[in-house]
Formats: C-alpha cells, sequence, structure tokens
C-alpha cells in the first residue's frame, strides 16, 4: 500500500515538466493538444510526441487563468471542435434524423469497427449487390473510404481517431470542459486520480479490456457475451437510448469525466483507444527499433548515445512485452515510469533500456523491482487474467443455448464477438422480428418448462378456463424461449418470433446495416437460402388434428416449403414442412392460430377468442 | 259418415294444399294439374301413360354406349339463370332478381344453401379483413342481411361479435333462403342436375367466342332445357362452363364430410380431467356442435372418389363419435347426422379474364374492375379486390362463374372457397348478369360502372 502511494507521489512532480511546453497554448482540449503536438512532432524527433496529447487537458486545468496566445490558438481550435462536433452529430444523427446510412457511416470510422469488419471481409467497400445502390451506395463507398484514411492516420498519429473523430471522445471532452468552467479545480468533486493511475488498477483493467478485445479479434470468442466491441465508443453513442446496459457505461463515462477526469475512460476502459495504442505504439516500435539500429549502426556507438535519449525514453513504457495491459498502462504518463520496471515477463531486447530509461522521475522506488513488487503486479494480472476466464466460463454456461440469429450471422461464438450490439440491425429490420429484448426469459423459461410438463401429462382442463388461459401464454412465448441472457450484458440482437414477427423473404437489411460483419451482408438470393431456423410441428396442436378448417401455414409460407399430406392414421391432411425448402423464417408461426380453444356452449361470455394459444408450428435453433 | 269424414279430410286437405298451391305458384312453380290430380285423388288415371315408344335409351355399340340425340323439351325461359343453390347462387339468384331480372334458380338437392347446409360446413369463416389496424367487415350486402336475419331467427347463428367468426345453424339457413329466395319471387328447379350447357348456333359476333343460351337439366322425367339470357354457373364444380367448353383447370383438394354431434351440454369433461378429440366447434345450437374433417386430397368430380370417400368417411365418422362416447364425462354425446352433401372443397376453376393471385392479393393489389372486397381467414390480412375478369370465362360468352370456382391461383382458390367469399362472388355475378339483361350486352361487356352501382345500392362492400 504504501508503496503504491509513493509512485504516484513522486509522479506527480514529474509530470510537471514535459507539460509545460504545453502550457502556453493554454490548451484545454486535445485539440489543442494536437497543435502543441504537432510542430513539436515536425520539428523534434517523434519522441516528443509521446507525452500524452491529452495530458495537457489536466495541466492546463490548473493554467487556464494565464492564456497568454488564445487568438492564435483559438481558430484552429474552433475548427477542430467543429470537425469533431460534426462526428459527434452524425452519431447521433440517427436518432435526430433517422438516417441510418450516416450512422453506419459513422460507426465505421471507428478504427476497431473498421478493423474487425476488415478481419471479418464484410464492410469496408460494400458491393454494390448488397448495399444500397445509387447515392447512397456511393456515400457508404465513400465513407469506408474515409474510415480507411482515419484508421491508417491512427497508425502514425497517436490516439488520431480519440483526438479528432471519436463522438464520445468529444463529447467527454465537452464534458470535462464544462467542468472547468462551472467549478475551480480545488472543487474537483473526487481526487480519483491516484486510484486510477495505480499499476495495479491500470493493470487489471487494461488486463480485462485489451484481454477479451484481444479473444475478440484473434480468436471470435466473446467475453461474457459482451465482446470489446460493444464499448467501441459509436457502439456506445449509437444505442444509448435504447439500452439500459450502454447508458448505463455511457454515464459511467460521463460521470468519470466530470467528477475525475476524461481520460479515464479512454485510457482504462475504451477498447478502441486501446486498439489504437497497441496499432501506433506496434508500429513505432517496429519503426524506432529499424531508426535505432541503423543509428547505432552509423555510429557504430551505443544507444545511450546523445542522438538517442529520446527514443528510448519513447519507447520505454512500450518496448516492454507487448502485452496489452502494459501497452495501455504506459499510455498514462504517470504510470510510464512504473510499468516497464515491472513486467512480469522479460522484455529481452528492451528490457535494460527500459530500466536505463531516462525518466527525470526519482525512478528508484519504481526501479526496485523487488520480488514482492514482482508478485503484486503478478498477482493483480493473474486475478484479472482469472476474471475474463471466470466470467468467460460462466457465460458460456449462460449462453449455451443458441437464440435465433439474423440471417447472415456467423457463427454464435464468433457472432457474439463480433457483434457491437449498436443496434443498427433492430432499426432497420422492417417486421421488427430483429430485437434485442430479452425480457426476463429465465423466469419464463422456468414457467414454460412447468407447462410443457404438464401438457405432456396431456391434461386439457375443459372444466377450468383461466388455467388454460395462462397456460397458452407461457407456452407461446415458448416458441422463443430458448435465450437466456447475460445480467451482464445486453444480448446480441436476436429474431423474437413470439408475438407474431417474422423475417421476410426479400430483405437483406441487417446484413447491410451491419458496421461490424457480425453480419454478413447477403445477397437476396444467399438471403433465401440462410438457415435461420428449424420448424418443428406439433400435431397435438394443429385445429386440423381436432378435425377443424385451416390451411394458413401452407398458404403464409413463402418458400412453398409446407404441404398438407393426408395422414391415415390421424384420418387427417396435415402440414408436413419440408426441410430442405424452409429456411425457418416464421411466417407460418406467426400465422398459426394455434390449438383450438374448446368454446363452452355453457358460458359462452368466459370465451376469449383473441387468448395466445399455443402454436401448431415451433421454432427451434438449426443445429 | 265415412263419405262425409272423407269429405271433411278432402276439404281440410284442398284447403292446405290450395294455399300451398297458391304459395307455390307465386314462386313459378305452378303444377297446377298435379296438385288438382292430387287432391282429387285421381292421378292414377289422369296422370300420363307413356307407352314406353317415346324413350331414347343408349345404345351398346362398336365403340361403347351411345346417346342418341332427341329433341329437349323446354321447360322455362328466363333472363338470369342460376345453376347451383349454394352460397353463391342463391346470393346470385337474390341479387339479380331484385334487380329486376326474371330469374330462375337450380339446385341438385332439395334444398338450398349447398356446403354450408347440406354440407354442415356451418362456419361463416373469413369475412374479416384488417384495414390497417382495424378489422373491417368486407362482407356485407346480401351475404351481411343473411346473417342479420339469422340473427333474428332463434338458433339462428352464434358468435356474431364484432370480429368472430360465427357459425350458422344449417337447418336455420335453410329456412332463411327459402324465405329470401321466395321474397325475391325467383323461379326454382330443385332435384335438378345441370348436366349441359345450351350453345347458340352463332359465335358471338363481337368475340367470336361461343355464346351459351341456356342449360340442359336432369329431372326425373329426363333432361328438361332452360333458356337464359344470361348463365351463372355456381355449381362449384364448373358443371355448365366444362360442357360450354370454357377453359378451366382441375384441381385436387382435401373431401372430408363433416358431422354434428348432440348432447354435448350434458358432457362432463371434468369427470375424467381430459377433453375429447373430436369435439369440433360450437353451433347455435346449445349441445349441439359440428366436426368438420379435412379428409384426402383427391379429384372431387370422380363419381369412383366420392363414393368411396363416403363409404370411409362414414365408417371413421362413426369410429371418432364411438370415441367421444368413451371418453370419460362424454357418454351421452350422440351422432346427430353426417351431412347429406360430401364435403368437396376445391374442384374445377375457370381461366378467367383475370385471375386473383395470392401474393398481389396480400399486397392489396386494386383492380379497376372490382366488384368485391373478399376476405380473409382469422382476419390477418387485408381484404382482397375481386376483379369482375376473375368471373369471366376466357373463351365463351353470357356465362359468369361464382363462389370457388371463379379464376384463381391454387393457393388462393383456398381462399376463394369459403362461404363468405363465395357470397361476394356471387352477389357480384347475379347484379353483373342482371345489368347485361338489362343492357343487352354480352356478360363480358357489361358495365362495370353500373354493376357497381348496382352492388353499392345492394349494399355490397366494394373497399370505398
Amino acid at each position: 500500500m504504501k508503496r503504491s502511494k509513493k509512485p504516484l507521489k513522486s509522479a506527480r512532480p514529474n509530470a510537471a515538466p514535459p507539460l509545460k511546453p504545453l502550457e502556453p497554448l493554454n490548451s484545454l482540449q486535445p485539440t489543442k493538444t494536437l497543435e502543441a503536438v504537432k510542430p513539436s512532432k515536425t520539428t523534434q524527433t517523434p519522441a516528443s510526441t509521446l507525452p500524452q496529447p491529452f495530458e495537457p487537458a489536466k495541466s492546463t486545468a490548473s493554467t487556464l487563468p494565464q492564456s497568454p496566445s488564445k487568438r492564435r490558438v483559438s481558430l484552429r481550435r474552433l475548427g477542430v471542435w467543429a470537425f469533431r462536433f460534426a462526428f459527434l452529430a452524425a452519431t447521433l444523427g440517427a436518432f435526430v434524423g433517422g438516417s441510418l446510412e450516416i450512422a453506419r457511416a459513422a460507426a465505421q470510422t471507428s478504427p476497431l469497427v473498421f478493423l474487425v469488419a476488415l478481419a471479418s471481409g464484410a464492410a469496408p467497400f460494400p458491393n454494390a449487390t448488397t448495399a444500397a445502390s445509387g447515392s447512397v451506395g456511393v456515400f457508404l463507398v465513400g465513407a469506408s473510404i474515409f474510415s480507411a484514411i482515419v484508421f491508417a492516420l491512427t497508425l502514425f498519429k497517436r490516439r488520431f481517431y480519440c483526438r479528432f473523430v471519436c463522438p464520445l471522445g468529444t463529447a467527454v471532452d465537452a464534458a470535462a470542459l464544462l467542468r472547468r468552467r462551472l467549478f475551480p479545480r480545488r472543487f474537483r468533486f473526487l481526487r480519483t486520480g491516484f486510484v486510477v493511475r495505480s499499476p495495479g488498477f491500470a493493470l487489471f483493467f487494461g488486463t480485462l479490456t485489451l484481454g477479451s478485445l484481444a479473444l475478440s479479434l484473434l480468436f471470435g470468442v466473446s467475453f461474457a457475451g459482451r465482446s470489446a466491441l460493444e464499448l467501441d465508443p459509436t457502439a456506445l453513442l449509437s444505442r444509448w437510448t435504447l439500452d439500459f446496459p450502454a447508458f448505463g457505461v455511457l454515464s459511467g463515462v460521463f460521470l468519470t469525466a466530470f467528477v475525475a477526469s476524461p481520460l479515464f475512460w479512454r485510457f482504462h476502459v475504451c477498447p478502441c483507444g486501446a486498439l489504437q495504442d497497441v496499432c501506433f505504439f506496434g508500429l513505432r516500435r517496429f519503426f524506432r527499433r529499424r531508426v535505432a539500429a541503423k543509428i547505432a549502426k552509423f555510429n557504430k556507438t551505443d544507444k545511450t548515445d546523445a542522438s538517442l535519449p529520446p527514443p528510448t525514453q519513447a519507447t520505454a513504457p512500450v518496448d516492454g512485452k507487448p502485452t496489452d495491459a502494459t501497452e495501455r498502462t504506459g499510455l498514462s504518463r504517470q504510470i510510464a515510469p512504473t510499468f516497464p520496471a515491472q513486467k512480469p515477463t522479460p522484455a529481452p531486447v528492451d528490457a535494460e533500456t527500459t530500466d536505463a530509461t531516462g525518466k527525470t522521475a526519482p525512478a528508484s522506488p519504481l526501479e526496485a523491482p523487488t520480488r514482492r513488487r514482482f508478485l503484486r503486479t503478478l498477482a493483480v494480472f493473474g486475478l484479472a487474467v482469472a476474471t475474463l476466464g471466470a466470467v468467460r466460463r460462466w457465460s458460456a454456461r449462460v449462453l449455451a443455448a443458441t437464440p435465433f440469429r439474423p440471417p447472415g450471422a456467423l457463427p454464435e461464438d464468433a457472432f457474439l464477438a463480433r457483434c457491437a450490439r449498436c443496434g443498427r440491425c433492430v432499426d432497420v429490420c422492417p417486421t421488427q422480428v430483429l430485437r434485442f429484448d430479452a425480457p426476463s426469459d429465465a423466469v419464463k423459461t422456468a414457467k414454460i418448462d412447468a407447462t410443457e410438463t404438464a401438457e405432456s401429462s396431456e391434461n386439457a382442463d375443459v372444466a377450468n378456463d383461466e388455467p388454460t388461459a395462462d397456460a397458452s401464454v407461457e407456452t407461446a412465448v415458448k416458441v422463443d424461449a430458448t435465450v437466456k441472457t447475460s445480467p451482464l450484458s445486453r444480448p446480441a440482437p436476436r429474431l423474437v418470433f413470439d408475438d407474431g414477427a417474422f423475417c421476410e423473404k426479400d430483405c437483406v437489411a441487417c446484413g447491410t446495416a451491419c458496421p461490424t460483419g457480425a453480419i454478413s451482408p447477403l445477397t437476396l438470393d444467399a438471403k433465401k437460402r440462410f438457415k435461420i431456423a428449424t420448424v418443428e410441428f406439433k400435431i397435438e396442436r394443429c385445429l386440423i388434428y381436432y378435425q377443424q378448417e385451416c390451411a394458413i401455414c401452407r398458404r403464409e409460407c413463402p418458400f412453398e416449403a409446407i404441404d398438407f399430406v393426408w395422414n391415415e392414421e390421424e384420418y387427417a391432411s396435415l402440414p408436413v414442412v419440408d426441410g430442405e425448402k424452409c429456411v425457418g423464417c416464421g411466417r407460418c408461426v406467426a400465422f398459426c392460430p394455434g390449438e383450438p380453444i374448446f368454446q363452452e356452449f355453457t358460458d359462452p361470455d368466459k370465451f376469449d377468442a383473441d387468448a395466445p394459444r399455443p402454436k401448431a408450428l415451433v421454432l427451434r435453433p438449426t443445429d | 259418415m265415412f263419405l262425409s269424414e272423407l269429405n271433411r279430410r278432402d276439404w281440410l286437405k284442398s284447403l292446405g294444399l290450395g294455399a300451398s298451391a297458391a304459395a307455390l305458384g307465386a314462386v313459378g312453380l305452378a303444377p297446377r294439374d298435379a296438385a288438382a290430380d292430387f287432391v282429387t285423388q285421381k292421378d292414377k288415371t289422369t296422370g300420363k301413360l307413356l307407352d314406353g315408344s317415346q324413350a331414347v335409351p343408349c345404345k351398346l355399340g362398336e365403340g361403347g354406349v351411345v346417346r342418341p340425340s332427341a329433341v329437349v323439351p323446354t321447360i322455362s325461359e328466363t333472363d338470369v339463370l342460376v345453376v347451383g343453390g349454394g352460397p353463391a347462387g342463391c346470393v346470385a339468384a337474390i341479387s339479380a332478381a331484385r334487380a329486376g331480372a326474371k330469374t330462375t334458380l337450380v339446385e341438385r338437392y332439395g334444398h338450398f344453401g349447398g356446403l354450408a347446409t347440406g354440407g354442415l360446413v356451418v362456419h361463416i369463416l373469413g369475412h374479416w379483413t384488417k384495414e390497417g389496424d382495424k378489422k373491417v367487415q368486407a362482407t356485407q350486402g346480401i351475404g351481411e342481411e343473411m346473417m342479420k336475419r339469422l340473427e333474428d331467427l332463434p338458433q339462428g347463428i352464434v358468435n356474431r361479435e364484432f370480429g368472430r367468426n360465427p357459425t350458422l345453424d344449417a337447418e336455420a339457413y335453410k329456412y332463411l333462403l327459402v324465405e329470401m329466395i321466395t321474397e325475391a319471387n325467383i323461379e326454382v328447379f330443385l332435384h335438378s342436375w345441370a348436366i349441359d350447357a345450351i350453345i347458340d348456333d352463332e359465335p358471338s359476333p363481337e368475340t367470336g367466342n361461343p355464346v351459351v343460351r341456356g342449360v340442359v337439366i336432369q329431372t326425373k322425367l329426363g333432361p328438361k332445357a332452360i333458356l337464359a339470357k344470361q348463365v351463372i354457373d355456381a355449381t362449384g364444380d364448373g358443371d355448365v362452363f366444362v360442357p360450354a367448353g370454357a377453359a378451366h383447370t382441375q384441381r385436387m383438394y382435401n373431401i372430408g364430410l363433416p358431422y354434428r354431434i348432440g348432447n354435448l351440454d350434458r358432457a362432463k369433461p371434468e369427470k375424467g380431467g381430459k377433453r375429447a378429440r373430436f369435439l369440433g366447434d360450437v353451433t347455435p345450437v346449445p349441445g349441439v356442435r359440428w366436426v368438420n374433417m379435412t379428409g384426402p386430397s383427391l379429384d372431387g368430380v370422380d363419381v369412383k372418389v366420392l363414393s368411396e370417400l363416403e363409404l370411409k368417411h362414414r365408417k371413421q365418422i362413426w369410429k371418432q363419435v364411438q370415441e367421444t362416447r368413451s371418453t370419460p364425462g362424454y357418454e351421452d354425446v350422440y351422432l346427430m347426422e353426417t351431412a347429406p352433401q360430401i364435403g368437396v372443397r376445391v374442384t374445377r376453376v375457370i381461366e378467367g379474364v383475370a385471375t386473383l393471385k395470392l401474393d398481389e392479393a396480400r399486397a392489396g393489389k386494386k383492380f379497376d374492375d372490382c366488384v368485391g372486397i373478399g376476405g380473409a381467414w382469422h382476419g390477418d390480412h387485408i381484404g382482397w379486390q375481386i376483379p369482375f375478369g376473375a368471373l369471366v370465362p376466357k373463351n365463351v360468352e353470357n356465362i359468369l362463374t361464382a363462389g370457388r370456382s371463379i379464376s384463381g391461383e391454387p393457393l388462393m382458390s383456398d381462399v376463394i372457397r369459403v362461404i363468405p367469399n363465395c357470397w361476394v362472388s356471387g352477389h357480384a355475378a347475379g347484379a353483373a348478369a342482371a345489368v347485361a339483361v338489362q343492357d343487352g350486352t354480352l356478360a363480358r361487356a357489361v358495365s362495370i360502372p353500373k354493376v357497381r352501382a348496382l352492388l353499392k345500392e345492394q349494399k355490397a362492400y366494394l373497399g370505398e
């Protein structure tokens, strides 16, 4: 405990020096930071850029009153802010103006979404057959190119997306700015910095976020049913109105921005930020080492030569083992010195440079990688990994039953990982069969199981009307009740067939709208062959079984997959579903009137014709 | 003593029969001579005695059985001849007669109502449609009038509440149809099977198609001809348009045999805790339920098929009722009646000038010559317009069809065939035939605005 505090305190004074050059700019916002960074980057070695672009925000808070060159900055600042707000507006525009194309394009600019889409081979350049044609298509292609450019810039300019494009970043910065304007510095509500900056905290969160991100990207494995993608800022923003978890996360983001620091979200949670750093530092390290090698070769001297200290310093945090956590924590300047030192795994190449880091800071406490310190780090890391694993295992159990996924959805695990829960597919679905909601399924499933057993005992009670109606409701829901959800997460979109919705035959809207490729953009032909579910026929619920007139399932089946076949034993022509033709669109289920209700002649008033009844056609997940 | 008794009885008889003869005369049947003979008990001597020399039996020749040609006596000439007294035919005849045309109705059984009565398919399935979120009753006009009048009869109809599919009582409906047809002054031939169409020597100068001039019916006294300006084939099986040479398709569909069971009010389902399977659906009569049957999908105009199914179905019905009776609590249930008329659903369908398609119906396709709105089962989709072209055969003149045989693709026929839709198409056919007679045009060339005006006058629903 004591030890952890020490570095913090020492880190503070530390922090000051690098910030100083930025102070004159009085940049509260990253915009200014950028400005500050830019010239320095061009003039100096890239190393100088490493000091956090966002850090100035903090320092500026203190330096707010003294702003000498305000005018010089203002115009540029204004431009950048305008640009950023344009993006915020575009993302939120989906709600205001209902333009999903714009929202989709905005989501695609996120490097995380872009990379995932690229990985799944789906989105970057939507082809003419699947995406909207005409001007919208052109717009989407244009947007894709733009997102490619943003991604490329992110590789070379640190946190480019965060600083200039990210709509959530814009919102968070605005919130922080507001806070600073509203309250003098000493009224900062909480001094959480020390917690946030503590290496254990960072390591823990870093491992969780980056771990799930890595799992998602590499193995298509989701983390508790909530992939890292779900925390992508654009995805979060696009669904904040319809999603309580998203709303909660966003509230958290803004709260921390307001109460503590806008950086908390960016550096400790946002997987998109983490990804940017991974890319940036990965690339940077690659080049740096090549340059360093060249110089070394040229000078035939040691790296510690005068020409190279900045690079060393810069690489220091990164060069440790490329563990996600390290890199991320390395981002925040205060922690930077602490981490490399205690790499749990040895970083063979740069280890010595790391230790030799020209940290101006009193490196002594940190640099004493005592065994205890090492063990503690290891423990935190282990705890994070264990948590990840446990949650993952638990979620695998909870999510064992596969719900119905939209046509074109990747295999379940990959789908869960790729899906950002952005809700665009839900928005575009014309029949509203695609939904997020999972109304307390656990409870319902339990009830339904009970009903099932009751039914299997074959008592359909005539005497008592009330229970019959109740049972009907539950069994009606059963159609789709195989879904269980994890309370940690909003479930990924699924097809909810239980109230008469079905998947339209001539529609590929969801695949076209999906920004991450979790739902592949199918052609209409491919969609008509995509197996969504399997239809099961329950003879004892069919009107015809009771010798009543019905032909609705056959009439409504858009694939002509249902025919009536004479059944001598039951003495009726009963529906038979052709498994080859049927894709499980659910239309027959939607129209199936359900089993007959026995209308009491003695008391017709008790008869409720509109009461939901158990359907004879039931959808099951395809194995 | 004896004589006086006889006289009194005779007097009473003649009184009653005279009244009924007067009624029949008003209808147009007017078998006065026969009535008189019957009253005076002198039919044996005054009836026609044939020596058999006029008989023209079929002959077994080299190529098989040959029917020799013979002159067919004409027993009636009329404006509009409706063949088939089911829901479509009755409504067509009533509509035409009310529009002022001299109308004749031919029915093969001794009652009206077709499958709705004799077939015991007493369910008015599908006269509701959806418009937006609300339900609309698409079946208006004479069909609705029938339902209303059934409501006035004791135990005539049940489930007439808004949005429900009512069930009528077969006997009540039989009675009501007699009442309505009598009111409309329609000439009636019962127990008459249409066996042939009568085609004019000359094809139509306008279209070059053969023109139907009447129908030959089979009666106990041999074939008789009825001449008419317009013919409506409401037989369901195309008994007239097929011999007239109209293009048609022949379909196989499920053929069942409904029945009614009684004493359900004495059933004690709680006794066994289990509901019997073959309880069918409610009817307006307490304790009586009707049980439907899908049956196998076969050719409904093949007499061998029909015969075989009658035998099979009757066995099955007996079995089903016994199963019901053996269910605890249902011991008192008994088989009231089996349908006198086998439940043929769809057989022959004309190839009309326009053909109804299910996809178009679902999409709410509009027709310029819309003469009615069809309803949907369970009110689960929007109303579909029936174009006049669907009633008109492609290649024959002056014959319209109504009921289940109007032009539609297979799955659409399944929607068309239900009772309310038969009412609607029958109404349209009757009105169109009346207008064609009035204007002296071919049925094909009838003025659609006039037909629509007449339909509206008769309170039909055309979607506006």
